[in-house]
């Protein structure tokens, strides 16, 4: 498969004082067409700052000091504003956690989606609201034209959503990204949000990074998943190898805080600590302070990236066994 | 059970009245109302963990409210050691008060910005007399150290902890004054997987230790199955099903907790993705619940007779569920 988004040794920081913070360091990988790549990790861990990196949609005062975004061969760390507008949209579309703040809440549902369109050359009002309508079908919203009509307040939380999704894929972005995009909704609502997006992805034969802190949601919908904590991925895998045979502590160590059955049964063993502040990250590892398996190299350098035999890989000296059974559970 | 439950709810319903226009009114229009509670009815046994699950608008946050005396019941009667609190006189209330604590879901909104850690911990010892007040600095270090935090940490301003610490000072606040029964509303569900996962085991080792009764609301079907030994599914201001959470999580005996278990997203790959079709449209308003079974305009295997008010059907293993389909339910292999 073709590589659809290369990202290359990306680093984002944010001017505090006279200095900068680093709040995303080194981070690499690769999105190729159609597939789904999840993102997952805790608060802070620079997940969702790096999606928003790719279309350069950084809030405050946070930029990216480092590396590459390659999208179709253009760089977007580097290209201009327009260049950026003709991709946001018709090249990558974004999906955001909470629809109600994503959504203008003094113009219709039906405005808000058609207007893409508007800035991707489709310059008949008609068919405007024709592919509007589409989108609306096209992600389960029922009764289109009355939704069209209404303002976001008046539809329910899943509605936003997909009302959201509709806007997102109105210009046929061939990459969709996702941000906790079921975080805010109830479980019954948010199976059904995971479903269209694993529908619309082979039906629009789209690409989909989702970002999420649940392993669950990743389990169930991704192919791909790299393990974020402090700023940098620390392991990524192909789905199963990352449940079946993690190698990085923290990846053990996130997979044994999920509760999964009676604590007789299945006892749950958190992570003592928290992860570091990212201007007083330690030197070497960052998880080293929390991490059972550490050893003296660990807090001189931060370990470099290790290439895992079934594609994927690690950045830690003193991994997990590569077999499921040592090291799980 | 021969033994009195601590605490038992009987019949409880509860109306929020919705705002009226003026315009409305003169016409005579009716006061709408929504029905946050109907009919409600279980019992907590002593030292047990009661786990009430739910989505959001089920009403299991006014429930745990209205255990709690926070809110007002319009009918029904909620037993405490066998005295029914909705009848109790102001005195005997406050009492009671001390017997119940609660911890919230947001425990930065919970604490006093600008009061110390110590102090906000030794404020409910000194209103309720706990300890002499020679000894209250020294009850305050030994709660913050029974929840896993150092005794320095009196001196500290909430917006000085982490998240999972500031929830560590919800729970030691409610502790202070040694109640039996513990309310945690979500008292989890702001936190990262890992800090959980402590305060999980925090609250599951204090209930064992100190013999505390835990009324324990959330929506994450995971963590109740960890905590509880029993649970109540709520669905539209109703219990629908309640039992012993491994039985019910293992057996669904009501459609509604069948669907959402299967909606969890489960952390294995290897689970067949959407085998399972998820459950279609939305929970309807509770200003308008459907008659007869308020779930049966989402159920799949909804029937003519659901349109009459299903009955609630004894189960074996101390169990029942509220769907006319209930046997039924129960017997149907889980996919």
């Amino acid at each position: 498969m073709v590589d659809l988004l290369d990202v290359d040794h990306l680093g984002i920081g944010i001017a505090r004082g006279d200095s900068t913070v680093s709040l995303v360091e080194d981070v690499s990988f690769t999105i190729r067409a159609g597939e789904s790549y999840g993102i997952v990790g805790e608060s802070g861990c620079g997940k969702s700052t790096t999606i928003r990196a790719i279309i350069r949609l950084l809030t405050g005062k946070a930029r990216i000091t480092q590396g590459s975004v390659r999208f179709d061969g253009v760089d977007l760390a580097q290209a201009k504003e327009s260049a950026l507008q003709s991709v946001r949209g018709a090249g990558i579309g974004m999906v955001f956690q909470d629809p109600l703040t994503a959504l203008n809440p003094v113009i219709t549902v039906g405005q808000q989606i058609a207007e893409g369109l508007r800035y991707h050359g489709v310059r008949s009002a008609p068919e405007r609201r024709a592919r509007m309508l589409e989108a609306m079908r096209l992600v389960g919203l029922p009764d289109p034209a009355r939704i069209a009509a209404s303002y976001p307040h008046e539809l329910s939380g899943g509605q936003r959503q997909r009302a959201a999704i509709a806007i997102a894929l109105i210009a046929s972005p061939r990459l969709l990204l996702a941000d906790e995009p079921t975080t805010a909704l109830d479980v019954t609502i948010q199976a059904q949000i995971l479903r269209l997006l694993t529908d619309l992805r082979s039906r629009l034969g789209m690409a989909l990074v989702l970002v999420t802190h649940d392993l669950g949601v990743v389990a169930q919908t991704c192919d791909r998943v790299a393990v974020m904590y402090s700023g940098r991925i620390v392991e990524e895998a192909p789905i199963r190898r990352i449940f079946e045979a993690p190698r990085h502590p923290y990846t053990v160590a996130l997979l044994n805080s999920i509760p999964r059955g009676t604590r007789a049964g299945h006892p749950l063993h958190p992570i003592a600590g928290m992860p570091p502040d990212p201007a007083q990250r330690p030197p070497g590892c960052s998880f080293a302070p929390r991490c059972p398996n550490r050893q003296e190299d660990c807090e001189v350098s931060a370990p470099g990236w290790t290439q895992d035999a079934g594609g994927g890989g690690f950045a830690c000296f003193h991994p997990a066994l590569a077999t499921a059974e040592a090291t799980h559970g | 059970m021969a033994e009195q439950p601590l605490l038992s709810v009987i019949g409880l319903d509860k109306y929020f009245l919705l705002r009226r226009s003026l315009v409305a009114g003169l016409m005579g229009q009716p006061q709408r109302r929504v029905q946050a509670a109907r009919d409600v009815s279980f019992a907590i046994g002593r030292g047990e963990s009661f786990g009430l699950v739910g989505e959001s608008g089920c009403g299991k946050t006014t429930l745990g409210r209205l255990v709690l005396g926070l809110l007002s019941v319009d009918d029904g009667a909620i037993r405490f050691e066998g005295q029914d609190i909705t009848k109790a006189d102001p005195a005997s209330r406050r009492a009671l008060r001390r017997q119940m604590q609660m911890v919230f879901q947001d425990p930065y909104s919970s604490l006093n910005p600008r009061m110390r850690i110590g102090r906000a911990i030794a404020e409910p010892l000194r209103l309720h007399g706990i300890v002499p007040a020679d000894q209250v600095e020294r009850e305050v270090a030994r709660l913050l150290e029974r929840v896993g935090l150092p005794a320095s940490a009196a001196n500290r301003y909430p917006s000085e902890l982490s998240g999972g610490q500031r929830q560590r000072v919800g729970i030691a606040r409610a502790l202070s004054v040694r109640p039996k029964l513990l309310v945690a509303d979500e008292a989890v569900s702001g936190l990262d997987v890992s800090v959980r996962a402590q305060v999980l085991n925090l609250l599951d080792d204090l209930r064992r230790d100190l013999d505390l009764t835990l009324l324990f609301i959330s929506h994450d079907l995971g963590v109740i199955e960890y905590l509880c030994e029993t649970v109540g599914v709520m669905y539209l201001g109703t219990m629908v099903e309640n039992g012993p959470t491994s039985a019910v999580f293992a057996q669904p005996a009501h459609p509604y907790t069948r669907a959402l278990l299967a909606s969890i997203p489960r952390a294995d790959p290897t689970a067949l993705r959407g085998d399972e079709t998820p459950l279609a449209g939305e929970p309807p308003s509770p200003v308008d619940p459907p008659s007869g079974c308020p779930f049966r305009t989402r159920c799949p295997d909804a029937q003519a007779i659901c349109e009459t008010p299903p009955p609630r059907v004894t189960l074996p293993g101390g169990r029942w569920a509220a769907c006319h389909f209930a046997v039924e339910t129960m017997n149907a292999p889980i996919q």
